[in-house]
């Protein structure tokens, strides 16, 4: 149990290293004058004093390692720089967006996992016959969409072609009804985003699910309590699926990488204004401050939930404890 | 691969569809410059133009010919997933042999630089690298693959390490042969499917990752890309031009990952025997 | 030949062996005798020179075989083991199991196919090219491990190791492979250890009788002796249990 809370933690030590490692060389490691580089191009008009500003600013008058040491400081109170572009902290900027993106992602976490287990779990049960056969086949086809290809066309069919849907946005500005008209506008934008990357990320779910249960379904106390009698939805979630849904667990960060991916594209796609447009404006603006800003935030946030899950599974399997 | 592998791949209808799926846009991009019957960086063509005789799929809002566009993004699309694939696998397998067959600090810090990368966004170190140095795509690919590595080298180290202590492979090294020997004869061969299965599943990734990064516009806006293709389609919603213009660039990128992924499905089970999705047992 | 001077080995914390001392005749067939676990694959492997001695000696033609190059020394020693599945490579034709050893050692060239044939024609299997390109999931237990002492053989090696050889054989199987190695070892006039666990066995084969407990040899004396007049209180529960049971026939 404590070795592994040990190799945990070191993995991820590892990981915030290698990103603040990443962060810090990537801003000095640019070709010519930082500074120039990273705010040429743009409306900046780069006076004296400005650059001046710049170059204390990111303290490139100090010796390498008291940068270092600068640049941690300022990332341990959460100061993630300025972006010149939009004029504002990139942090303001972030902690903007962070909330739709959370709402967003969370949402088609939760949904896809439900989906993916419970028809990951019946196509298991029913393997091989029709049912299963055909949920396969057309999961393997889903999940040869690119989550881009799944939101464009959802797009064009449901905005574009029938306009049922907005094509942009999270809320409609200054709407005036208040309260419940304000959730049920928050919804209807959130309604197209959140099924494409829910659809993008279902495949997935089931087929993990699926294999993870094929292999469950055999254990003897499956068999025991098939013989004992009890019911079979309750041997199938409460026995077997309990046990399936392990695995599914420890690829947590997989899955979350898989839904950051996706959500960029998606967010890009339908303009929801969220972490992945952000990203994508910077990426047209470059405005190489934001981008680094999110990539800091999103990598601390897979930590978090990393940890929390880790934490979790050693809770629910007592197995772990002394599998290793 | 194992001749009885290969006939376990065969039984699988959707493996062998696929292969067939694969083989087919493989062909069309390696002939690309023999069918496409414009020069895709030619503009002389009028814009905006419908589908005709002259050009199949019309012309985009530039006057390139956007059939001949289509085959080069396909090029494109398969050179990239390969490069990157081969580039993956070969570190992932090295550093997971290595590690299994030197162990000790080394196996360490490996394994631990692959469980730190599982953790990172992938795609947001490469949107930051791409945007700061504006690559060439071969820096990209290379990028790529660095990033990609930890799960071909977990799955080698496992199977290294379980390799290791077989009969057969302690039976030659009592005969006297060398690490590289046993390596070349007894461990390379047996890692195979792990190395085509690597394989798939990394040039399916690195494909998804071409189209989505070009269609964001990291890469040089005069690539020809599947992505940016439908970056610059998605400009004109109002013009009737989605489905000469939009789509095919959608239906070629899913047929190539969807062939990627059913191959991928495929050598999975031959993998796990457990998982053979055609075998009923009754309970 | 061989003699091996108070060696001992550990693994870890576990005393495997302790200040064995044995020796092995030019042509002769020793029975190293024991249970699991008693060290007796551990001394097979010592004097097949692949793991070293913690400390004592083992000496081979009058040379310590730290001294020898130990490729070269592996060349002088063919071990046949315990599961000829598991031993031979399933990815491997029988052609080239049996060419392994001569690839190794970098002797693998024209002349290699007509030894590889005469190998096969020594253990009595077919020398026919529709054998010769079979995989091991082809063939019997019995023909693989035939296949296995070919590839033993090949080398010519001085001293062959039968590491629990007959063990994994269906009984009848068993009969015909220890007349093989019997047989071989007679034409040969090779030195032959034979690892076993069964004391019905090594009565049969050989004509010493080394008996291993908890890794000190509490016997060793010609075959018949001991079984006649066994000193050790072990070795005369092994005869008891060997009894027990019905023989191999030889």
């Amino acid at each position: 149990m404590r070795n592994i809370t040990v190799k945990m933690v070191t993995a991820y030590l590892l990981t915030i290293l290698l990103l603040i490692f990443l962060n810090f060389l990537l801003q000095r490691l640019l070709p010519g004058d930082a500074i120039i580089a990273m705010y040429s191009g743009h409306e900046v008009v780069m006076t004296d004093e400005l650059y001046a500003e710049l170059v204390s600013r990111h303290g490139l008058d100090l010796p390498l390692h008291e940068q270092f040491l600068t640049y941690l400081s300022e990332l341990a109170h959460g100061d993630l720089g300025y972006s010149y572009i939009c004029h504002a902290s990139t942090a303001d900027l972030i902690m903007d967006a962070l909330p739709w993106t959370l709402l967003l992602m969370g949402t088609a976490f939760l949904l896809s996992a439900v989906v993916g287990i419970v028809l990951g779990v019946e196509s298991s049960w029913r393997r091989g016959r029709r049912f299963d056969r055909s949920l396969l086949a057309f999961m393997l086809l889903l999940d040869g969409f690119h989550s881009l290809v799944i939101g464009i066309i959802a797009l064009a069919i449901f905005c574009w072609h029938f306009g049922w849907f907005p094509s942009s946005g999270a809320m409609t500005s200054y709407l005036s009804t208040g309260g419940i008209g304000h959730i049920r506008d928050v919804i209807w934008h959130l309604v197209l985003p959140l099924a494409t990357l829910t659809l993008s990320m279902i495949p997935g779910d089931y087929l993990l699910i699926r294999n993870s249960m094929m292999l469950t379904i055999r254990e003897p106390y499956v068999l025991t309590a098939r013989a004992k009698g009890i019911r079979e939805r309750r041997i199938k979630y409460l026995h077997a699926a309990r046990n399936a849904i392990l695995p599914f667990t420890t690829r947590i960060g997989v899955r979350l990488a898989h839904l950051i991916t996706g959500m960029i594209f998606i967010e890009t796609i339908f303009a929801y204004p969220g972490l992945g447009l952000l990203t994508y404006n910077a990426i047209s603006n470059r405005d190489l401050p934001l981008m680094q800003g999110i990539l800091t935030v999103s990598v601390i946030l897979v930590l978090l939930i990393n940890i929390v899950v880790d934490l979790l599974y050693q809770k629910i399997d007592l197995r772990v404890g002394y599998a290793y | 691969m194992h001749i009885k592998q290969f006939q376990e791949f065969a039984k699988d209808k959707l493996g062998v569809f696929g292969v067939v799926l694969l083989l087919l846009l493989l062909m069309t991009a390696i002939l690309a410059p023999i069918i496409a019957p414009h020069d895709p960086w030619d503009y002389s063509a009028q814009h905006l133009q419908p589908p005709s005789k002259e050009h199949l799929l019309g012309t985009n809002d530039c006057g390139y010919d956007l059939f001949s566009e289509l085959l080069w993004a396909l090029r494109t699309s398969i050179a990239f997933g390969i490069s990157v694939a081969a580039i993956t696998c070969t570190i992932g397998v090295v550093l997971g042999v290595s590690a299994a067959l030197i162990g000790g600090m080394y196996d360490m810090i490996v394994m631990r630089i692959a469980d730190a990368l599982l953790a990172i966004p992938t795609i947001m170190v490469l949107i930051l690298i791409a945007a700061y140095f504006k690559p060439s795509t071969t820096v990209l690919v290379i990028t790529l693959s660095l990033v990609m590595w930890q799960t071909v080298a977990r799955g080698v180290r496992a199977q290294t390490l379980s390799l290791k202590t077989k009969l057969h492979v302690k039976a030659a090294r009592n005969m006297g042969a060398p690490t590289i020997y046993i390596m070349r004869r007894h461990i390379m061969p047996e890692l195979f499917p792990l190395y085509a299965m690597g394989f798939v599943t990394k040039a399916r990734t690195a494909v998804f990752m071409e189209a989505g990064l070009s269609f964001l516009g990291i890469f040089d806006p005069s690539t020809k890309s599947l992505g940016i293709m439908m970056s610059y389609a998605m400009r004109y919603p109002h013009f009737d031009i989605w489905f000469n213009w939009l789509l095919p660039p959608v239906f070629a990128l899913s047929l190539l990952i969807i062939s990627l992924g059913l191959i991928s499905y495929a050598v999975e089970g031959i993998f796990d025997p457990r998982l053979r999705r055609n075998n009923v047992t009754p309970i | 030949m061989i003699s091996v001077k108070d060696v001992s080995k550990s693994y870890k914390d576990i005393r495997v062996l302790s200040d064995v001392a044995l020796t092995i005749d030019e042509g002769e067939i020793l029975a190293l005798v024991g249970e699991t676990g008693s060290g007796k694959t551990t001394l097979a492997y010592l004097i097949a020179g692949t793991i070293k001695p913690d400390c004592g000696e083992i000496i081979v033609r009058g040379r310590m075989v730290v001294d020898i190059n130990r490729k070269e020394f592996l060349k002088t020693v063919g071990i046949v083991y315990q599961s000829p599945r598991d031993s031979i490579s399933h990815r491997f034709t029988v052609f080239e199991a049996i060419a392994e050893p001569l690839h190794i050692h970098g002797e693998f060239d024209d002349t290699s196919p007509g030894r590889i044939k005469d190998a096969l024609r020594e253990v009595q299997l077919p020398v026919d090219e529709y054998f010769l390109q079979k995989y091991p999931h082809e063939l019997s237990g019995g023909e693989l491990q035939r296949v296995a002492i070919a590839r033993a053989l090949i080398l010519a090696p001085d001293m062959l190791i039968a590491d629990e050889s007959t063990s994994f054989l269906d009984p009848s199987v068993q009969a015909k492979v220890l007349r093989l190695l019997l047989d071989l070892q007679n034409e040969r006039g090779i030195s032959m250890l034979f690892v076993t666990h069964d004391i019905g066995v090594a009565r049969k084969v050989s004509d010493r009788i080394a008996v291993l407990h908890d890794g000190r040899i509490v016997e060793n004396a010609p075959a018949h002796r001991v079984i006649a007049n066994p000193e050790h209180q072990y070795t005369k529960q092994l005869i008891g249990v060997a009894k027990g049971k019905t023989d191999v026939v030889v």
